[in-house]
């Protein structure tokens, strides 16, 4: 039997999973968006060829793409425990020494976004001083793709900050399983799932 | 490698350089440390970045992040990446590649390495349509792992051959890198892509060779096959060579340029999902999904790797090297062993693509000053290239297999998969340096 | 007195003939060499540091370098004002390119103050032409191909001889144009031919619609804390580096065309193209009228709805009397 969760505890996962939730859903829309940069794509280069028109600016609207799409997808790539460790070393470590490098790789990674982050905003700010546009046909003002863009940065670093706090805290109140479950790389079963679900195979195979 | 930079820094012959070697060297150890301790790439990479910028620059170098981390972001280059992602994420989930590897499998089953053999050969297929290691391995990545699972194949093998193919995705022509030696050298695209020929069959050849020494890494030869089974078989086939063909053919009539080819792609095999009757709107959101996913992974590794691209750069670290071997009072050839030897250095911890562009200006004078041949030495830079994508421990090829990986293994087997086809890429470059002609035949025989 | 160090990135490609005979020995080799030693200067190409050109304002700017060079149609972007130097069909010759850089000199520079930079020296490459895979003898015979371009007022001129402006990244012209996804693409004589282009385009149409003219930026703040002495030596450097370019991008222009067609007699400068050489049509008097037309018509108009109603009126102040043509507003 638990003790229940101290206030504070609650309340910082609380907030993180209400930003994970936001991150999952910001994630999705960055997939969609590659779905239809493919069919916009697809209709530029049928229309040039067949009906000789051309928006002219499928470099810069699909660069903007990939830089959404990318940022976008972030946080929702942390909430599924997918960015790249190499935890070979960390993994033969005793958990209590374990939790700890997990929580100095996720102090790292704040570290860093943190800086980006903040740069990605001053790229914006300096954008809307200058009134910047791309040299398209569209004119696109730099500021709305490189806005959305920095938009994804920040709530990554506002997750990341948050599943700082949470298992920090968890980390001082001894629940070391805890903090393994949240931060350790994704594990076997989950990702044969995955592959299975995508297969197909629970379908064709009786 | 290390030694030589120690011997090198020793011998002081770098004047008028802001860092010191061995303050390269201390880095390179940090780095080290970061791996060690789990960090994540991205931050590991970005962290370093900020580390030396902070240690070296005497510029405000934070206030250019955001640009920094701009460009990559809306790289037309990178573009295809994410397309191609999906492509697979499709083909994937509508069957197309499981089918494709069965067919394939009814005829290379019987020799030695089996279906590995299918990667290498896939991959250099995919690469005479893409200009892109990563589009290459991440398209193979997606298409060929899941047939892998649970047949008795060494994941290591398995992962150290689609690295190995996705080497080849600049290699063999189109490829980007080609094209960005050629600009700053003013030697002849053309030229570089025939004299890859050569290279590319004989490295092709050397990833089989090692696959068939490695004849544990697959399970035992199967049954006979009757041979109109085999042919039957073929029919698997057909989808994805229409898929190809379509990738394909829209570059070669000019219909589009490679990267929105690879849009095309992924049309098309929603198109051939649907004919299939596998089409879903469940299935095309978790491509989506999954897509996001693996664009983000490889996203905040590519966004470290130019924060610490930029700021070496900025301190002039690779031209100080560039410099410093290419300086030393040595006969033709060993400078030029040195110089693949810095490559070979500096791709381990340097993104490919910065790596050529920020040391070719300073290396290509020495080179052609030597006697050797531009257009030999642009293979060979691609080579180096290609070497350092899949070169442990920051390869960007291995990440992205890792980040593909559906059977929750260590980046380890990556790592030590790869390290006998990297071995062999080294050897393709020792050939070369004996026998220039295996680049150099073709454009003399074909050339204008 | 104290040493300084300049940070300086100017060119596109480091093996163009602007930096290799111009930047290195001027600007890294000569003004050292002047100021006895005191001033130190890191000259690199774009690539070398890993820039892609749109960011170079920005660059100086956040005071990374001190001195960056840009075409001043590729940050148009950031300041739309910079566009005029070089509009679509403004300038016919490169004498009529050079007067109008600075006649707009100080014009520029009032626009540039609010940003912290300001523009010592404007220079041109050679005369942006097309590079066409087909016959192009004339403008009409452009109509219905697809033109790939850098951007910038090209595309309005481009759309006005109807023309398909295609946007494709420089790196993947050589291959868009070797498989005809673009029918021609724009640029300098000798840009193209350093691009090799020569190998798969046959034909040139000379009609040198821009010039490509770049900017050296510095850092004002910068600027403002040097010493008198220091601020002269690096005035003087770059008047002598804008005479020289100016010269150079003439002398590349005739050059470029003469490499392309195979002339091995005027061909010093670019890369003699033996086998296959290219076939030049040089533009009629029509033709330069009809592009007169379409400054007029388009280029100008459009360029005032980027730039606004005041970029019109300087326009008319500064720029009309040499060029001979005005905006009109309507
Ligand atoms: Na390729
Ligand atoms: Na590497």
């Amino acid at each position: 039997m638990e003790r229940p969760a101290p206030l504070i505890l609650r309340a910082a996962t609380g907030l993180r999973r209400a930003v994970g939730v936001l991150g999952h859903a910001m994630g999705l829309v960055a997939g969609w968006g590659f779905v239809l940069c493919a069919f916009f794509i697809t209709f530029d280069v049928l229309a040039r060829s067949i009906l000789r028109v051309s928006t002219q600016s499928t470099t810069e609207i699909t660069g903007y793409m990939l830089a959404f799409g990318l940022s976008w997808g972030l946080a929702h790539t942390l909430t599924q425990r997918s960015h790249v460790r190499i935890d070979m070393l960390v993994n033969r470590l005793p958990q209590r020494i374990r939790i700890w490098l997990h929580l100095l790789s996720l102090l790292a990674l704040g570290v860093f976004m943190a800086f980006i982050a903040n740069g990605a905003w001053d790229l914006v700010d300096e954008s809307l001083l200058f009134n910047a546009t791309d040299i398209s046909l569209l004119r696109t003002p730099l500021a709305i793709p490189q806005g959305l863009w920095a938009a994804g940065m920040v709530v990554f670093l506002v997750l990341i900050a948050c599943m700082l706090v949470e298992n920090l805290l968890l980390a001082i109140l001894g629940d070391a399983r805890q903090v393994e479950r949240n931060l350790s790389s994704r594990g076997y079963d989950e990702e044969a799932q995955e592959a299975l679900e995508a297969l197909g195979v629970t379908e064709t195979k009786p | 490698m290390l030694v030589v930079f120690l011997g090198l820094s020793l011998t002081g012959t770098g004047g008028g350089v802001d860092v010191p070697i061995s303050a390269v060297l201390l880095l390179l150890g940090v780095f080290g440390g970061f791996f060690a301790a789990g960090i994540y790439v991205g931050a590991a990479l970005g962290v370093l970045g900020l580390l030396a910028g902070f240690a070296f620059s005497d510029r405000p170098f934070w206030t250019f992040l955001g640009q920094t981390a701009w460009s990559p972001s809306s790289s037309f280059v990178l573009v295809a990446v994410p397309l191609f992602l999906l492509m697979g994420e499709i083909l994937l989930r509508a069957g197309l590649s499981e089918r494709l590897y069965r067919a394939l499998n009814l005829w290379l089953n019987r020799m030695p390495g089996g279906l590995l053999h299918t990667n290498i050969v896939a991959s250099g297929v995919f690469s005479a349509i893409s200009g892109s290691s990563v589009a290459t391995a991440a398209t193979m990545g997606s298409v060929a792992m899941p047939f892998f699972q649970g047949r008795g194949y060494d994941p290591k093998m398995v992962m150290g051959s689609l690295a190995a193919g996705g080497a080849l995705g600049n290699l063999i022509p189109p490829g980007i890198t080609f094209i960005i030696y050629a600009l700053i050298t003013e030697t002849s695209v053309g030229a570089l892509y025939l004299a890859a020929v050569g290279p590319s069959i004989l490295v092709m050849g050397l990833f089989i060779a090692v696959i068939l020494l490695k004849k544990n890494a697959a399970p035992p030869p199967g049954p006979v096959i009757p041979l109109g089974e085999k042919i039957r078989g073929l029919v698997g086939l057909i989808p994805t060579i229409l898929l190809i063909l379509i990738v394909l053919g829209t570059i070669y009539a000019g219909l589009a340029t490679p990267t929105e080819s690879a849009a095309l792609g992924v049309v098309a095999a929603i198109g051939i999902a649907v004919v299939e009757r596998r089409f879903s709107f469940r299935m095309l959101h978790a491509s989506a999904e999954a897509t996001a996913r693996n664009t983000a992974m490889i996203g905040l590794i590519l966004l470290g790797a130019y924060v610490l691209n930029y700021v070496i750069t900025m301190l002039g670290v690779p031209q100080m090297m560039a410099g410093l071997v290419s300086g030393l009072p040595l006969p033709p050839w060993a400078i030029m062993a040195l110089i693949i030897g810095f490559y070979l250095a500096l791709g381990t911890f340097m993104e490919g693509f910065s790596m050529i562009i920020t040391t070719i200006p300073v290396i290509f004078p020495v080179v052609t000053a030597l006697g050797y041949d531009p257009i030999w030495f642009g293979v060979v830079v691609t080579m180096l290239v290609e070497i350092a994508l899949i070169s442990p421990p920051d390869g960007t090829v291995l990440y992205v297999l890792q980040g593909l990986r559906k059977d929750g293994g260590a980046i380890g087997d990556v790592f030590a998969g790869v390290l006998p086809f990297v071995a062999v890429y080294i050897l393709a470059i020792v050939l070369m340096m004996i026998m220039p002609d295996i680049a150099l035949w073709l454009p003399r025989a074909a050339g204008p | 007195q104290p040493q300084i160090t300049i940070q300086a990135v100017t060119q596109p490609t480091p093996a163009i003939p602007q930096y290799t005979r111009v930047d290195i020995p001027l600007l890294r080799d000569g003004l050292p060499a002047a100021s006895n030693g005191r001033i130190r200067v890191n000259l690199a190409a774009w690539p070398e540091r890993n820039l892609n050109g749109p960011e170079i304002i920005r660059l100086v700017r956040s005071g990374q370098v001190e001195i960056g060079a840009v075409p001043l149609n590729t940050v148009a972007g950031d300041v739309p004002l910079l566009d005029m130097v070089d509009l679509a069909g403004l300038n016919p010759t490169i004498g009529q390119a050079r007067q109008v850089a600075e006649a707009l000199m100080p014009e520029v520079n009032r626009g540039l103050e609010r940003f912290g930079v300001r523009v010592i020296a404007m220079a041109p490459y050679p005369a942006q032409v097309l590079f066409c895979r087909e016959r192009a003898n004339s403008l009409a015979d452009l109509r219905g191909r697809r033109i790939r371009t850098g951007g910038g007022s090209i595309n309005d001129f481009v759309a006005a001889v109807g023309g398909q402006a295609v946007g494709i990244g420089f790196p993947e012209v050589y291959a868009a144009l070797e498989r005809g996804v673009a029918d021609c693409a724009i640029t300098g004589t000798g840009s193209g031919n350093g691009a090799r282009w020569y190998e798969v385009t046959t034909h040139m149409y000379a009609l040198p619609v821009a010039w490509s003219t770049y900017g050296y930026f510095i850092n004002l703040a910068w600027w403002n804390r040097l010493d008198a002495p220091a601020r002269d030596l690096i005035t003087g450097t770059f008047a002598r580096i804008q005479d020289e370019q100016w010269k150079l991008g003439d002398a590349a222009s005739e050059d470029g065309i003469a490499c392309n067609i195979g002339d091995r007699a005027n061909c010093s400068i670019g890369r003699l193209v033996e086998n296959r050489p290219m076939t030049v049509s040089r533009p009629t008097p029509e033709d330069l009228q009809t592009l007169r037309g379409i400054l007029s018509n388009n280029v100008l108009p459009a360029f005032v709805r980027r730039c606004g109603a005041a970029c019109g009126e300087t326009y008319n102040r500064i720029v009309a009397p040499i060029s001979g043509t005005r905006y009109e507003a309507r």
